[in-house]
């Protein structure tokens, strides 16, 4: 009698335990804030403009003065598979590492859960090529000459600078870019970056709450991927072949860490 | 004559694991609450203390890379309980903890202490056997089956939850939660080698921050041995294997995804028993893991206790 009203107990016990909480529905007519944070490190250290100092692949010693780049065409890959494209008139951005305003660009995209991101390392060669007047903002190359080659060479769309006694002039800074060129072909350089999202978190969007990816950016990658890259044996790095071996590095430098929601 | 069968039923008569799904489910990497000791059976009443150690790496990078964001955090927990036996067959048990918990990132800690979640649990005793094993040997065994409502005592801070920088949500006292368990114990022992198997269930509910720490089931098996010696004290080395798995959370229903996991660890400790007091702490050691999507690394954990049977 006693282990019969023991068990009853249990059972009781266990279903009133087990109501459900509610699934959060989404309403995809609807947009949500969705932010995507670059934040640039250096290996296990937050990256700091000028006071930090890091050691590369190859050992020497450098600080960084600048890092500054393009991102844009966002896409994302809701968790059905189906894909929003972010629209071309809110896409673009300049990650500037002096401006911590320019960190977390946020988008607005339709209620749901996201397993990846898509965007470009760069400006596409459609924008690298429109009549300046229609590139007003970040994309204007002469209020961004710092991030701006020219006509065929289009934007630097990647731009670390910094000093190490590891280079004769005890600086270097590395302006990569390349969109392919518009009146005779020339080297294309802009980068597809493509992450999966679902072994970090996945970002659950919902209008009223925020929501962040949190990518990381390893600068120290930079000198080490297939090609490896030295302060030494290239201090400065512009629209040349060479840029094309450090650009083939950028992919590996982005991380999905975690992601806030 | 009657002293010794009295000593016999206090101490020596069988000792039983004694899983208590108290306090810290939070500090458990948010999978594993249970501790898991073996105290001495007892009479009518018993009241100890207990020390938690527990220590793990939190906010990973990628394959378990360190960075800037990653953070040493160790729980510490002094729990003050009691056990009653009421009639042949029930036991009460009752737990308080105290805890402190400490963060550490990139040199600078910050900490936190306070009265972590009450717990209460009953036991029914369904199996209690002595048989002749061969010639020479005792067959004991017993069977425990019990419930227990763990209270939200221990403060939950929803600041801590750390939306900055997302991570799981293990910085807090108590869950802020009423949270309930079942728990299973058996124990059977051919004279003075035994083997201790215990299971719990932890159904947890929403906290009143729209936070609700998943479910988790944990097991346990533990060998031990009781040498005797002439002077009554007996010492009992222990070992064994434990695991915990956890579902993941949710936060106002959005699943958790950096949450939940499983853990399996080896366990060795020792118990000594003398007259009414015991005394006996184990060490818990990760053999395999994957917390929270590898972005959590449990540590070694240590346990230490002293128990007085009224």
């Amino acid at each position: 009698m006693k282990i019969f009203s023991v068990i009853i107990c249990f059972i009781a016990l266990f279903f009133i335990s087990c109501s459900k909480d509610n699934p959060v529905s989404y309403n995809p007519s609807v947009s949500g804030p969705l932010s995507v944070e670059f934040d640039n490190i250096a290996g296990s250290d937050d990256l700091q403009l000028i006071s930090g100092m890091y050691t590369d692949v190859n050992g020497e010693h450098f600080s960084v003065s600048k890092l500054k780049y393009y991102v844009s065409n966002f896409s994302l890959v809701r968790s059905d598979g189906t894909v929003y494209t972010v629209p071309q008139d809110s896409c673009y951005f300049l990650i500037d590492e002096s401006d911590e305003s320019t960190h977390e660009p946020t988008l607005h995209v339709p209620e749901g859960e996201y397993r990846a991101i898509n965007f470009i390392l760069g400006v596409d060669s459609l924008h690298s090529t429109l009549d300046k007047n229609l590139r007003p903002g970040i994309l204007n190359p002469d209020t961004h000459d710092d991030m701006y080659f020219g006509v065929d060479s289009g934007y630097v769309f990647f731009n670390l600078e910094g000093n190490s006694n590891s280079s004769p002039t005890g600086t270097f800074e590395y302006h990569l870019g390349g969109y392919g060129g518009s009146t005779v072909p020339v080297i294309n350089n802009i980068k597809k970056i493509s992450l999966d999202l679902t072994q970090r978190g996945m970002p659950q969007v919902k209008r009223g709450k925020e929501t962040n990816i949190h990518l990381m950016i390893d600068v120290l990658k930079l000198f080490d991927g297939d090609m490896l890259i030295s302060i030494s044996g290239d201090p400065e790095i512009g629209f040349e072949q060479r840029s094309v071996d450090a650009s083939n590095n950028l992919p590996a430098m982005i991380d999905h860490d975690h992601t806030e929601n | 004559m009657k002293k010794i069968n009295k000593l016999k039923w206090l101490l020596g008569a069988c000792i039983l694991v004694m899983q208590s799904s108290l306090a810290c489910d939070i500090c458990g990497c948010g999978v594993g609450n249970s501790y898991v000791g073996i105290l001495p059976d007892f009479n009518r009443e018993i009241i100890g203390i207990r020390y938690r150690f527990n220590c793990l790496l939190s906010h990973l990078g990628r394959d378990g890379m360190h960075t800037y964001l990653t953070t040493e955090e160790s729980y510490q927990t002094l729990e003050l309980w009691g056990g009653w036996n009421i009639g042949r067959n029930f036991r009460v048990m009752a737990s308080l903890p105290y805890s402190l918990d400490k963060q550490t990132n990139q040199g600078a800690a910050k900490s936190k202490n306070g009265i972590g979640d009450i717990s209460v649990s009953g036991y029914y005793q369904l199996l209690n056997s002595r048989s002749a094993a061969g010639d020479h040997h005792l067959l004991v065994q017993s069977l425990w089956l019990g419930g227990s409502v763990k209270l939200p005592t221990g403060q939950y801070n929803p600041k801590d939850k750390s939306l900055i920088d997302e991570n799981a949500n293990l910085f807090q006292l108590g869950t802020g939660s009423v949270d309930f368990s079942i728990n299973g114990m058996y124990d059977v022992r051919i004279q003075d080698l035994g083997l201790n198997v215990t299971a719990n269930y932890k159904i947890n509910t929403t906290n009143a921050y729209n936070y609700r720490y998943g479910n988790k089931f944990s097991s346990s098996g533990q060998f031990y041995y009781k040498f005797r010696t002439k002077k009554s004290l007996i010492i009992a080395p222990n070992a064994g294997i434990l695991f915990e798995s956890g579902q993941r959370d949710t936060d106002h229903g959005f699943t958790v995804d950096i949450s939940g996991g499983s853990l399996t660890m080896a366990t060795l400790g020792v118990e000594l028993a003398y007259q009414r007091i015991s005394l006996g702490g184990n060490w818990q050691t990760p053999v395999s893991q994957r917390l929270a999507e590898g972005v959590i690394r449990a540590n070694n954990r240590f346990m230490l206790h002293l128990a007085i049977a009224i």
